[in-house]
């Protein structure tokens, strides 16, 4: 849901490092909170989906830039 | 799921007696007034030390949310990428939640339930092999206590004592893993889930 309300307010232009920014944030917040309520280290948790969120939306958005420059 | 509520101190057992196996409750009302002669002390149940009760249902949700925002910022993203207009990308935004949460809905349903019915599977051929070979059935229940470090002689008293109990209960917890604690909930854990996507973060 967050990432929708993000990019329904973010100007055009800047969509892209807005909504994936904010995203990174809420992930590596919600890391820390699970790793802390399951008793292990938050840097961990938080690190680790930080690092798999931020590598699937960098390969989705290799996709959709291929995608984009080769129907043009 | 009623360990993370637990009260500050709480008996032995008290919150065994409203569901799961057998427990024999004039036998434990002995054991604890025998337990208070020796003036032992109860073991407090610590909020901080069992976590496996109630963090299954923090973690499904985290897990369910955490999903959520990289399947739609992943998909807002691509679309951005690709020069999609901001029209389309909130489209796609919106299909990739909906269709996210309705899937992982589902398969958390077939999952959890197909395991439940794994189970009861289960426990009606151990029955019927109960009905037709006792004797070999005792003896894999003492094999199995004897690999857990019980003498022969004892695991062999052991067995006999619980099959004379609560035969399947004894059978299901030893020899299948089945304990009415850990039973699966199909339409909770679907429910839990599918709500973390959907109104989560």
């Amino acid at each position: 849901m967050m990432p929708l309300i993000v990019s329904a307010i973010a100007p055009e232009a800047r969509l892209i490092p807005i909504a994936s920014l904010s995203s990174l944030a809420v992930l590596a917040l919600m890391g820390g909170l699970a790793a802390h309520a399951g008793g292990a280290r938050v840097m961990m948790g938080a690190v680790r989906v930080t690092f798999w969120g931020g590598l699937a939306m960098a390969m989705t958005a290799g996709i959709g830039w291929l995608v984009g420059t080769i129907a043009q | 799921m009623d360990l993370g509520k637990s009260k500050s101190v709480t008996p032995l057992g008290s919150s065994m007696e409203s569901h799961g196996p057998r427990i024999n409750k004039s036998a434990f009302r002995r054991f604890q007034k025998f337990l208070a002669m020796k003036r032992f002390k109860m073991p407090v149940r610590s909020r901080r030390l069992h976590r496996a009760g109630g963090i299954g249902l923090l973690r499904a949700a985290v897990l369910g949310a955490n999903d959520g925002i990289v399947s739609t910022s992943s998909l807002l993203i691509g679309v951005a990428a690709a020069h999609g207009t901001h029209r389309s990308i909130l489209v796609a935004g919106i299909a990739g939640l909906v269709s996210g949460g309705m899937s992982m809905a589902a398969s958390e349903y077939v999952s959890v339930h197909s395991q439940a019915d794994t189970e009861e599977a289960e426990l009606a051929l151990e029955r019927t092999k109960l009905k037709q070979d006792n004797k070999s059935e005792r003896q894999a229940l003492t094999a199995i206590y004897v690999a857990r470090g019980l003498e022969p002689l004892l695991a062999n008293q052991v067995a006999q004592q619980l099959i004379a109990y609560d035969e399947l209960g004894a059978y299901a917890r030893d020899e299948l893993g089945i304990s009415e604690k850990f039973r699966a909930r199909p339409l909770q854990a679907s429910l839990r889930l599918r709500a973390a996507l959907q109104l989560g973060p």
